[in-house]
């Protein structure tokens, strides 16, 4: 049967079983619009109200699902609002397929309207990207995009379909046979390596495991329990492995990085053998590298290839899924437990509580801090809601305050830190799991930065939830101008407008509250909310998030004030 | 450290991978010194040849990052000590009058490089070669005035095999490429030619003509009647074989060995063998001292997936062969792994001095160096000489591996049976080697050897004098032509006589079967020295020995 490009674009979403699309339409994808209007009925379009949302939302749907989330946007500028989206997947290993537009094959390269070379523009922010010329490439190459995204360690994909390539017509087979020579991740540990891990670890006296997004994209949560119970280990994770261990397990500890845990942090540089999973040692986590862990011998198991000895040599590199890895290496060790070990971090979780989280979550002045929201939100709705943070203050307080109890339940930009990412991955989020609570908690500056989404979620009714945490201030980098930079407020007092109207303006239910007093009842009122609806609240203008590892320092000289 | 290296990417043939891939080099911001992409006669494959100056561990790097590109099927990373290396470069020089095109033209012949192009006032000198040459020549050409210049960027081709993954893996369905290049030996092809040549004399193969003594064969067939013979022993051979030979290298060659220090082994040649794989990596080098024995250089090329022994060739004299250490202080690099000697050598009868030998344990010990010493035809010793184990020298004891057999010694070649000693820790390793290739010498043979070693020696000397006859049949032969000059052998039997003037000896003895009928071996088997030689075997029958002897010279006489 012969069909348009743009309709067997249509057939091999719907083959690969997307139901999903975020996009905004333009003239070089005009074609694949309508031939969408036909398949209304498979595939839900969101039509965002920036390019830039639809990646984000994607981004955010990619994460609960795991797999790729769509967005779809014309060539030109509706291409390169795309850019920061893809950017911030390609860091965080986000599932992605981006689909824009061309000009037709025979315009390229003529500076035609709307023609940017997004193909040049996004090879090194993709996995992968292809520009389609032809109808007849079409469907293999989505395909082959598709998996490239979800396999291995994920990433974005951008697919580019010259308007000639959307027209043609093609015979439509979905092509069930595409051979990628180039990629073949590895996903099942080398057995010699799991053995010598294992000895390492039954002989460790001081053994700690620290976890990144990659437990979480490989869903082996369970399987990282059931290692840490026979093995007796200390649990900590990164800011993305967050809610991927039970905050109450009692082998849990924190996470740790910047502003991660006391405890963990200033432990990783005693423990004798460190196991990293699914993680990469970003300079976050290390802080200053050559005083990272030094003392201990490192096992570090991730997918990539490239993530193994590039910042922190590997005593044991395990080339593998995680959860592959973790069922090996629990067959391979023995029972054990470290309870004067784990004692350790309990004293110096002590020293964290009384210092730092007891003074934020029960203030003694009246003065409404960010950790207090969170630590009512978090016992309000019992660790279950899914955490969708912008950047800033508030996502540490976040990532510190809320208790998570569920895996995939803190969708965070963690590697670009792209400001305005919280709204429409919230977005994205909520569709993928309409079941579950979807909150946006986001600063006063970056809720700006895609504001306009709250119009999407208003009219397609996506009962997002959006928590702004408002303090007059771009309060991260306040905090660093006040300790590193002496006080000089460079351009950090920001102006807002009337976040209540504005978000009114939307038909988005709105409140504000502006003292210790309202904040229970208005987050109960946003909780009992069927649609969407928005919560500022009036916090303290100079509140700092410690613990903080200044940067270039040693992690165990994280500072406690 | 940084050095100069070479990435070699194979990707897909696929628009955009240049960019994707110049683009990992850009973000690291790493110089690329040369790059150059052509297809590859897989189809649909590319090749990239990048040259970085970089340290090692950023180019391990960019290459797990190269590999992270979809499309990319294969990397190799390279110095280039491991590379064949080329470029090519135009230059286009001044040239206003006779005398200066004169001058280019004698530094283009300086530099093998050729002019390819005269206008009126210029020419075009393109030169091939490595990227210093071809700096050194500009240079040179410079003061006359250069017009133009452009090179090519490198071109490389890796030493070792290179092998690509995926689905270009099934076009390799053949043997080994080191076994390939392998030559069959050419006293293989000589005795094979010989079988097919009816009524020629084989002067070829290195066998004694005696036979195994009748108490040898008896305990032989006591054991395979007694059902010692039904299954396998040790590994490192049965007991009282073992220590038959302490005893005997403890008299003989007077090296002080334990049970542990020994292995019993099938026949000398995989005794070898097992040295070689456990010794060597691929890129070790070896040091050969030649003329020698041919399969030494196979076998080292072998555990060396086809790389070439280097050869240190000893100085034929009137004197004898003679050992020039410098020589091989002067072939020694920082990958000598090992020296090898055979002694009494075959194929020239040397037997090494006191003094040598002691040369060359300095050697060993000043590089840190392994000896293996084939010691086969420790007893086919003439005039008064000695045969000394180097083993026995205590500075480099732990350090020498020598091989010893039955074989020559009790004329037993059919019942393979050989021996290493070493100190126990590198017995030990190359045990793993030999248990893969034969598990265990054959049981009936060890009850051969046992009551060879352990039976009365008078055999030894009966074939000693046999060959001591032998010899003078040929060195009595070979004075009656003054084409050919021999150094006498001292032990062995064999001897090494080379033409005064220059023959390819290849051919030589092609011919020598096919008029003259006789077999004889060609000197290139033997490695660097051997040129112009040819080997004789004095190992059979004498009457037929003086018929070949005389074939040999007769036609020697007619066609030189």
């Amino acid at each position: 049967m012969k069909v348009t490009g743009a309709e067997a674009l249509m057939k091999t979403l719907v083959d690969l079983g997307i139901d999903t699309i975020f996009g905004y339409p333009g003239g070089a994808i005009m074609p694949v619009y309508d031939a969408l209007y036909g398949y209304t009925d498979k595939i839900r379009h969101i039509l965002v109200r920036h390019e830039q949302g639809a990646a984000h939302a994607a981004e955010g749907y990619a994460r609960i699902t795991g797999k790729p989330g769509v967005c779809m946007a014309t060539s030109g500028p509706g291409a390169t609002n795309l850019v920061t989206g893809i950017a911030d997947a390609m860091m965080d290993s986000v599932p992605l397929l981006a689909i824009t537009g061309q000009v037709h094959q025979a315009l390229i390269g003529t500076d035609a309207f709307q023609e940017t070379d997004i193909i040049g523009i996004t090879t090194p922010i993709t996995k992968w990207n292809f520009q389609v010329t032809s109808a007849s490439e079409l469907a293999e190459a989505v395909v082959k995009g598709y998996r490239i995204a979800m396999e291995g360690r994920p990433g974005p994909v951008l697919i580019d379909i010259t308007k000639n390539a959307q027209f043609e017509e093609t015979e439509y087979h979905f092509p069930t046979d595409v051979r990628i020579e180039g990629f073949q991740p590895v996903t099942t540990p080398n057995p010699r390596q799991i053995q010598i891990a294992a000895e390492l670890i039954n002989k460790a006296e001081r053994p700690f495991l620290v976890f990144g997004h990659g437990v979480l994209i490989a869903r082996a949560t369970q399987e990282l329990i059931a290692f840490a119970e026979k093995s007796g280990i200390p649990v900590a994770n990164t800011l993305h492995g967050l809610s991927g261990f039970p905050s109450a397990h009692p082998l849990y500890m924190g996470w740790v990085g910047m502003h991660g845990n006391y405890a963990t942090n200033v432990l990783t540089n005693q423990a004798d053998v460190l196991i990293g999973i699914g993680m990469r040692f970003d300079d976050r986590v290390t802080g200053r590298l050559d005083k990272y862990a030094k003392q201990a011998k490192v096992i570090h198991i991730d997918i990539d290839p490239a993530e193994l000895n590039k910042n922190v040599h590997a005593e044991v590199p395990i080339v593998a899924d995680a959860k592959n890895a973790l069922i090996a290496l629990t067959k391979a060790i023995k029972k054990r437990e470290h309870s004067a070990w784990i004692a350790r971090f309990a004293e110096l979780r002590q020293q964290e509580v009384e210092q730092i989280i007891k003074p934020n979550t029960e203030p003694k002045d009246d003065k409404v801090r960010m950790a207090e929201v969170i630590h009512r939100l978090s016992q309000k709705t019992k660790g279950e809601a899914v955490i969708v943070p912008d950047v800033g203050q508030h996502q540490m307080i976040a990532a510190r305050y809320y208790q998570f109890t569920r895996p995939d339940s803190f969708i965070s930009s963690g590697g670009a830190g792209t400001m305005g990412f919280g709204l429409p991955a919230a977005m994205g989020a909520k569709v993928a799991a309409p079941e579950r609570e979807v909150i946006c908690i986001a600063g006063d500056g970056g809720f700006q930065m895609t504001s306009h989404e709250m119009m999407t979620i208003s009219a397609e009714n996506i009962p997002v939830k959006v928590l702004v945490l408002n303090n007059n201030f771009l309060g991260m980098v306040r905090q660093w101008q006040q300790l590193f930079f002496e006080r000089r407020y460079s351009f950090v007092d920001i102006k807002n407008p009337d976040f209540v109207k504005m978000a009114e303006s939307y038909f988005v239910p709105a409140e504000k509250v502006t003292d210790r007093a309202g904040i229970d009842a208005a987050l109960d009122r946003m909780l009992a909310a069927k649609g969407p609806y928005f919560v500022e609240v009036v916090c303290e203008k100079e509140e700092n998030v410690f613990p903080m590892i200044p940067s270039g320092a040693a992690i165990d000289e994280i500072r406690l004030s | 450290m940084s050095q100069k290296f070479t990435i070699t990417v194979f990707s897909e043939n696929k628009p955009g991978l240049l960019y994707r891939i110049s683009g990992l080099f850009l973000k690291r911001k790493i110089n690329v010194e040369s790059l150059t992409v052509s297809e590859v006669d897989k189809q649909g494959l590319s090749r990239f040849t990048i040259v970085v100056h970089q340290n090692k561990d950023t180019v391990q790097k960019v290459v797990k990052q190269l590999y992270r590109i979809v499309e990319v099927v294969k990397v190799y990373e390279n110095l280039d000590e491991e590379l064949v290396t080329k470029e090519i470069a135009f230059i286009k020089v001044s040239a206003k009058n006779p005398e200066r095109r004169r001058e280019i033209e004698d530094i283009a012949y300086l530099f093998d490089a050729k002019v390819v192009y005269v206008g009126a006032d210029f020419m075009v000198i393109e030169k091939t070669g490595k990227e210093d040459t071809i700096d050194s020549l500009v240079s040179l050409l410079r003061p006359m005035g250069i017009k133009e210049f452009t090179r090519s960027g490198r071109i490389a081709v890796l030493k070792d095999q290179l092998s690509l993954p995926g689905k270009f893996a099934h076009l390799v369905r053949e043997p080994a490429y080191v076994t390939q290049s392998l030559d069959v030996s050419a006293i293989k092809k000589i005795q094979l030619m010989h079988t097919t040549t009816p009524g020629s004399i084989s002067l070829a193969q290195g066998i004694p003509s005696f036979s195994t003594y009748p108490h040898i064969r008896k305990a032989a067939i006591d054991a395979i009647n007694e059902g010692k013979a039904d299954k396998y022993t040790s590994g490192y051979g049965i007991d009282p074989l073992r220590d038959a030979l302490v005893e005997k290298v403890r008299r003989d060659n007077r090296i002080p060995v334990e049970r542990e220090n020994v292995m019993v082994t099938h026949g000398g040649i995989e005794a070898l063998m097992a040295v070689f794989l456990a010794l060597m990596n691929p890129s070790d080098d070896i040091i050969v001292l030649t003329p020698d024995y041919a399969s030494h250089i196979t076998q080292t090329r072998i555990a060396r997936h086809g790389g070439r022994p280097v050869f240190v060739s000893l100085d034929e004299t009137e004197k004898g062969w003679v050992l020039d250490p410098e020589k091989i202080e002067a072939a020694i690099t920082y990958k000598t792994k090992a020296i090898l000697i055979c002694n009494p050598c075959n194929p020239t009868g040397k037997v090494y001095t006191k003094q040598e030998l002691t040369e060359i344990a300095r050697i060993a010990l000043r590089y840190n160096l392994f000896i293996i010493s084939d010691e086969i035809y420790e007893y086919f010793l003439y005039d008064k000489h000695q045969h000394i184990s180097i083993g026995s020298f205590p500075e480099v004891q732990d350090r020498t591996i020598s091989i010893f057999g039955v074989s020559k010694t009790y004329a037993m070649t059919g019942w393979r049976i050989g021996y290493i000693t070493a100190s126990p820790d590198l017995v030990s390793q190359i045990f793993k080697i030999h248990d893969s290739l034969v598990t265990c010498p054959t049981a009936v043979s060890q009850y051969a050897a046992l009551a060879a070693i352990t039976g009365p020696q008078d055999n030894v000397r009966d074939y000693l004098k046999g060959f001591t006859r032998r010899r003078k049949i040929v060195m009595d032969a070979l004075r009656k032509t003054d084409k050919l000059t021999v150094v006498q052998p001292e032990g062995t039997y064999y001897a090494f006589p080379r033409f005064t003037t220059p023959v390819d000896d290849y051919d030589f003895a092609v011919r020598a079967l096919r008029n003259a009928k006789v077999a004889v071996v060609p000197g290139y088997a033997f490695g660097l020295g051997g040129e112009s030689h040819f080997r004789i075997s004095y190992g059979c029958e004498e009457d037929v020995l003086q018929q070949g002897m005389e074939r040999l010279i007769e036609y020697v006489n007619a066609i030189v």
